[in-house]
């Protein structure tokens, strides 16, 4: 399969969201442009068939961008972000397209099959066939520190 | 998809990191930048092992990542520091550190 035209569009997808980041004026909204950044480099790993590095590279996404998303809007204010709620289903929307495609592409891609020692059967390691699950599942917790902030920001737009 | 590509976009990477680190004077987009600069550094640690086809690229990528995580753990814990002191995120401000 010739990987040619994908790693056209997410290198220049990357370069873009890299940019990005010290464009946009908006703490929050730089943030995002960097999980898009780290989306984009996770499946550069896949296509370079590393899928253990591509799911690390997601959770670091996960984990440390939840942070600094929780360091910037507590320490800027959380009634300064506008159109988060948008954000929030923007995210949800290319979670699933991602999380298809990458099924569809890289399914039984680099899985390797190995023999048990105690019962001799040949067990194909799970990692590469589930990678669509991954996502969602690493999508989904990240979704969900985009939504605890819009509940943060409903709940104190009542004070 | 051949080895150069991966190089000059890992470069392109790195310099876009340089960029925003250059470019910005908000404490946390300086961060950020950093951040964008170690992915573009991990990348092509990456592409050159599997061309190559030599080394173990988990155990340096895993040390490399441990680096990096304490490195932005310490630039909040300093951020924190600078916010709690109220003294301003413009970095061209950071003086009133000798105070």
């Amino acid at each position: 399969m010739d990987y040619t035209l994908l790693f056209a569009a997410v290198a220049a997808l990357e370069v873009i969201s890299a940019v990005l980041i010290f464009t946009f004026r908006n703490v929050l909204h730089s943030v995002l442009a960097l999980s898009l950044t780290f989306l984009f480099n996770s499946i550069l790993f896949l296509a370079l068939q590393q899928t253990l590095l591509s799911l690390i590279q997601l959770f670091i996404m996960v984990g440390g961008v939840s942070t600094y998303i929780f360091v910037g809007v507590a320490n800027s204010g959380l009634s300064r972000f506008r159109h988060t709620s948008l954000l929030a289903l923007g995210i949800m929307a290319p979670i699933l397209i991602v999380a298809y495609a990458t099924n569809l592409m890289f399914v039984g891609q680099g899985t390797v099959t190995q023999e048990n020692q105690v019962s001799g059967l040949m067990i194909k390691s799970a990692l590469a066939s589930n990678i669509g699950v991954l996502y969602v599942i690493a999508f989904a917790l990240f979704a969900t520190g985009i939504s605890s902030i819009v509940l943060l920001k409903s709940l104190g737009k009542g004070r | 998809m051949i080895f150069i590509d991966f190089v000059a976009l890992s470069f392109a990477l790195f310099a876009i990191g340089i960029a925003g680190v250059a470019a910005s004077r908000h404490f946390l987009i300086m961060m950020l930048s950093v951040e964008v600069g170690i992915i573009a550094s991990t990348l092509l640690a990456t592409v050159f092992f599997y061309f190559t086809g030599s080394g173990n690229i988990i155990t340096l990528l895993l040390s490399m990542w441990t680096v990096a995580s304490m490195e932005v753990l310490a630039l909040i814990a300093f951020y924190r520091y600078l916010a709690a002191q109220e003294v301003s995120l413009d970095v061209t401000k950071l003086s009133k550190l000798k105070n």
